[in-house]
């Protein structure tokens, strides 16, 4: 899995590629929870390159939602590939994030 | 074993017995005993011999002091036959002046005890004209002199020595005095009266005296020599002292010293001649160690007094004890002396045979002994320890060289062992249809038992249990011939019988020791369940159905292999139905004896196989071979132990065969998590499994898996997860996950996923759970042997 992120005009994109399951959830916890403390609270999470994700790193994600929701801040997810799309379907998570088709429409939502 | 030990010790432990040697300790027994006998004859010596000297001492005292007594008594009888002879002179001689004077004189120069002489006459007697008329002779330092007594100053008619013996009319000793008119010495007077026949009638004229000087006696008692320090002297009958060596004490009283003075020795004497029983007693006087002898002088009435000192007396015993003494303590030292060194140099040997003993206990048994010539009980001792000393080295030279071949047996046992047991295949084949598992627990190092299983083709498995005769390295060898030709000759697709009649052949070509193998060997089409066996003299199998009902299967019982050339194999058919195990063992198993003798024969193997029925092949497998062991805890094991047990699942619930299966077993580590993806992959790619299935399988196990690396596992121990993938014909993928943790219920447990929650009330957790009973088709839950089994279905085509 890897993990990058830049600064846009009106928010942050973390770009998620790869696996994110069990064995490796914790690095993007901790990446998340950085920016969210440090005050980036209008974030855009890119998962194009994402391939996997398991419950853990469902779990991740929902508490990154969670938090940046109390803090009234903003977080986007865009650029699901086909099975991840299915997966959050499973999940029920296409009802509570709000998912934009690619990165130019993430960057819209703010 | 080390031959020779160096130890700081050494030093210390050298052989010091000091006071606690046995010549030491003997000598001191024997110093003791001799000083005790000494001493006992010694007292008695010295008592006997103090009697026998005081005896002898008192004797010769005795002795010298009657001579004394006689030496005074003929003194004083010689001075009382003077005065009689006087009276005869006067009376008969008539004498005159120079005639008396002459004959005074002459007895005072013969006589020399006498001092002095008188005849004194009554008044106007001897001579008509004179009232005094008394002539003395006495000594002088110028020579007799001869003089008139009486007269005013002198009136002799009053005198003792004339009063009284007129008074008496006999002989009389007069007091002593101190004679003031005649000589200044103190003397005593013997006074005869003297008589004359007057017309016939006796009548008084005078008395005649003489005087005895005291001096001149004492001079005589004084010679009595008693010891050094001893004495004599004299008391007369009224108590005054007439000699004393103590010249003070002359002319005292001794009852007047008895009275006046403390001195113990007066008193008694006193008290002696008041009592005249008490006299002539040995007794010591007072305090003083000074013995007193009391004699009486018949002629006077006087006593004599002999005081002898009894250290005197015995001074010469003492000095001779001191003497004896001396030579006794010197003699004593001598005797120690000798005693130590003859006591050490008896027992010299027995301290080199003490000195020997602890060398020899170091480990130095190349030790010499010294030859002792000697016969006695030492001697004896001595050689006995060396011959005891060349058997300990025989056999500890023997007990090395046994002990060596042992260990190099024992080692290359050991070797022959591993290679064996690494001969018998370890790994079980991890498949949906069948379970198998076998174990062998060797009774010696190297047995003669084997099982052996492998595949013939993806739905053809071969299995055998044999038991080699004998045991050990043949056995273990003819066993392992047995293997290798089973390995090389099943192969060929023959039949059962033929195979077996073939390795028989072969095995019987070369066998000169004829040593033979029991047998029974299967086939088992894993598709049908059905297997064929064969039996070579071998226990018959039995089989247990899904309850656990146990049977044992009657198959024909042809020879053992390697016996003779025969071709009477035969190859029986038996159909499993799924659940059913198939259990073949050893002897080893139904003979095994408990400490009683009772064999654990096959009605207790079916109970344990039935008891345990739910429980998957391994885990009977161990049960069994644990129960064995329970059994006969405490007997040594006679035979090898060997139990095989084939259960056989039928593999798929549309009863079509399986076509492909995949089996994966991993720790329970979170890192292996890649393993499950890449045999994901590797079947997905294989079996044509669709992305969309792939990756829903690799969702699902993660979540198991990483579910029972969480939880399951309370003890932190490395446990393995078996994962079983099959497909079958009908396009079903079966996934079984097997792990030995604690009970756990993944669907019981699992919680129902609220999908249109609001974020808020949505729960980070429980997906995972949400997520297998998605995508998976079918879910089941099943406890098996201590076992979690899940079984996960889902049509992938």
């Amino acid at each position: 899995m890897e993990i990058t992120e830049k600064k846009e005009r009106n928010c942050t994109v973390v770009s998620i590629s790869g696996r994110l399951d069990t064995t490796n959830y914790s690095v993007l916890e901790k990446k998340l929870m950085e920016l969210i403390d440090s005050g980036e609270i209008r974030l855009l999470v890119n998962l194009s390159g994402m391939d996997y994700v398991s419950s853990s790193g469902l779990r991740i994600l929902l508490m990154a939602l969670k938090r940046i929701t109390m803090a009234k801040g903003k977080f986007v997810l865009c650029s699901l590939q086909e099975n991840i799309k299915e997966i959050f379907e499973i999940s029920g998570f296409t009802n509570i994030f709000e998912i934009c088709d690619n990165e130019e429409a993430g960057k819209k939502a703010f | 074993m080390t031959r020779k030990v160096k130890s700081k010790k050494n030093k210390k432990d050298r052989i010091r017995f000091g006071f606690r040697s046995l010549s030491f300790r003997y000598s001191i027994f024997f110093i003791l005993a001799v000083m005790l006998i000494f001493l006992v004859s010694f007292i008695y010596t010295l008592i006997y011999t103090l009697e026998i000297l005081a005896k002898e001492a008192m004797t010769d005292t005795s002795n010298t002091m009657e001579l004394t007594i006689a030496h005074l008594e003929k003194t004083f009888q010689e001075v009382e036959e003077v005065p009689n002879v006087l009276a005869r002179f006067v009376n008969t001689a008539d004498p005159n002046y120079t005639e008396m004077r002459k004959v005074l004189q002459g007895i005072v120069l013969s006589e020399p005890y006498v001092y002095g002489t008188s005849m004194a006459f009554e008044p106007y007697t001897f001579q008509r004209d004179s009232l005094y008329y008394a002539l003395y002779s006495y000594q002088t330092e110028s020579g007799i002199v001869t003089k008139f007594l009486g007269g005013a100053s002198y009136n002799y008619f009053d005198k003792e020595w004339y009063a009284k013996a007129k008074e008496a009319g006999k002989p009389i000793w007069t007091e002593p005095y101190y004679d003031e008119g005649g000589g200044d010495t103190l003397m005593c007077t013997y006074s005869v009266p003297l008589f004359r026949d007057i017309r016939g009638e006796e009548t008084f004229i005078g008395v005649i005296t003489l005087d005895i000087s005291l001096s001149a006696i004492g001079k005589a008692i004084a010679k009595l020599k008693i010891y050094e320090t001893g004495y004599a002297f004299l008391v007369s009958g009224d108590g005054a002292i007439l000699y004393h060596p103590d010249s003070s004490l002359i002319n005292q009283n001794v009852f007047k010293l008895a009275a006046d003075s403390v001195n113990p020795r007066f008193q008694s004497l006193a008290g002696w001649i008041t009592d005249s029983t008490e006299m002539n007693k040995v007794i010591i006087l007072g305090a003083t160690t000074n013995s007193t002898k009391v004699e009486v002088l018949p002629s006077t009435g006087w006593y004599l007094v002999v005081v002898f000192p009894i250290k005197e007396m015995f001074s010469d015993l003492i000095d001779f004890l001191k003497y004896l003494g001396t030579i006794f303590l010197f003699s004593l030292l001598a005797v120690f002396i000798v005693t130590i060194l003859i006591t050490r140099r008896l027992t010299k040997p027995l301290r080199n045979l003490v000195k020997a003993t602890h060398q020899i206990g170091q480990g130095d048994f190349d030790l010499e002994l010294p030859r002792l010539k000697r016969r006695d009980e030492i001697g004896v001792l001595s050689k006995s320890f060396s011959v005891m000393l060349e058997k300990l080295k025989e056999h500890i030279e023997t007990l090395q060289h046994t002990t060596a071949e042992k260990e190099k047996i024992e080692s290359e046992l050991n070797i022959a062992h591993t290679i064996q047991m690494g001969m018998l295949p370890r790994e079980f084949p991890l498949r949906t249809e069948f379970e198998l598992f076998a174990m062998l627990d060797s009774a010696k190092a190297v047995g003669g038992d084997l099982y052996d299983f492998f595949f013939l083709d993806k739905d053809h498995l071969f299995m055998s249990v044999g038991d080699v005769s004998g045991k050990g390295v043949p056995a273990s060898l003819f066993m392992t011939v047995v293997r290798t030709l089973f390995r090389s000759r099943t192969m060929d697709g023959q039949p059962l019988h033929q195979i077996m009649s073939l390795i028989n052949k072969e095995l019987c070509k070369d066998n000169p020791n004829v040593m033979f193998v029991t047998m029974v060997s299967g086939i088992i089409n894993l598709k049908t369940g059905t297997i064929e066996l064969c039996n070579a003299g071998h226990n018959l199998p039995l089989i247990m159905d899904r309850e656990g009902n146990v049977k044992r299967l009657s198959l024909f019982s042809a020879i053992p292999l390697g016996i003779e050339d025969y071709h009477g194999f035969r190859t029986e058919k038996i159909q499993l139905n799924p659940g059913d195990r198939l259990v073949l063992y050893t002897d080893g198993i139904t003979e095994a004896l408990n400490a009683k003798g009772d064999f654990y024969n096959e009605a207790l193997l079916s109970g344990v196989l039935k008891e345990h029925h739910r429980a998957d092949v391994p885990t009977l497998v161990k049960q069994v071979v644990s129960s064995i062991h329970g059994f006969a805890v405490g007997v040594e094991q006679a035979d090898d132990i060997t139990l095989l047990i084939l259960g056989y699942q039928k593999s798929s619930d549309s009863g079509e065969g399986v076509i492909e299966t995949k089996a994966i077993r991993i720790p329970n580590q979170l890192e292996q998590l890649h393993v499950i993806v890449q045999t994901i992959e590797e079947i997905s790619r294989d079996w044509n499994i669709s992305s969309k299935a792939s990756m829903e399988l690799n969702l699902v196990l993660e979540e198991i898996y990483t579910n029972i690396v969480f939880y399951a596992f309370p003890d932190k121990n490395e446990h393995m997860i078996d994962i079983k993938f099959s497909l079958s014909s009908s396009g079903i993928l079966e996934v079984v996950i097997i792990d030995d943790g604690k009970y756990f219920d993944l669907i019981e447990a699992s919680e129902e996923v609220k999908l249109d929650a609001a974020l808020e009330e949505r729960k980070v957790g429980g997906l995972g759970i949400h997520f297998v009973k998605q995508m998976m088709d079918e879910m089941s839950y099943e406890r098996r042997g201590g076992k979690n089994v899940v079984t996960l279905k889902k049509h992938i085509k």
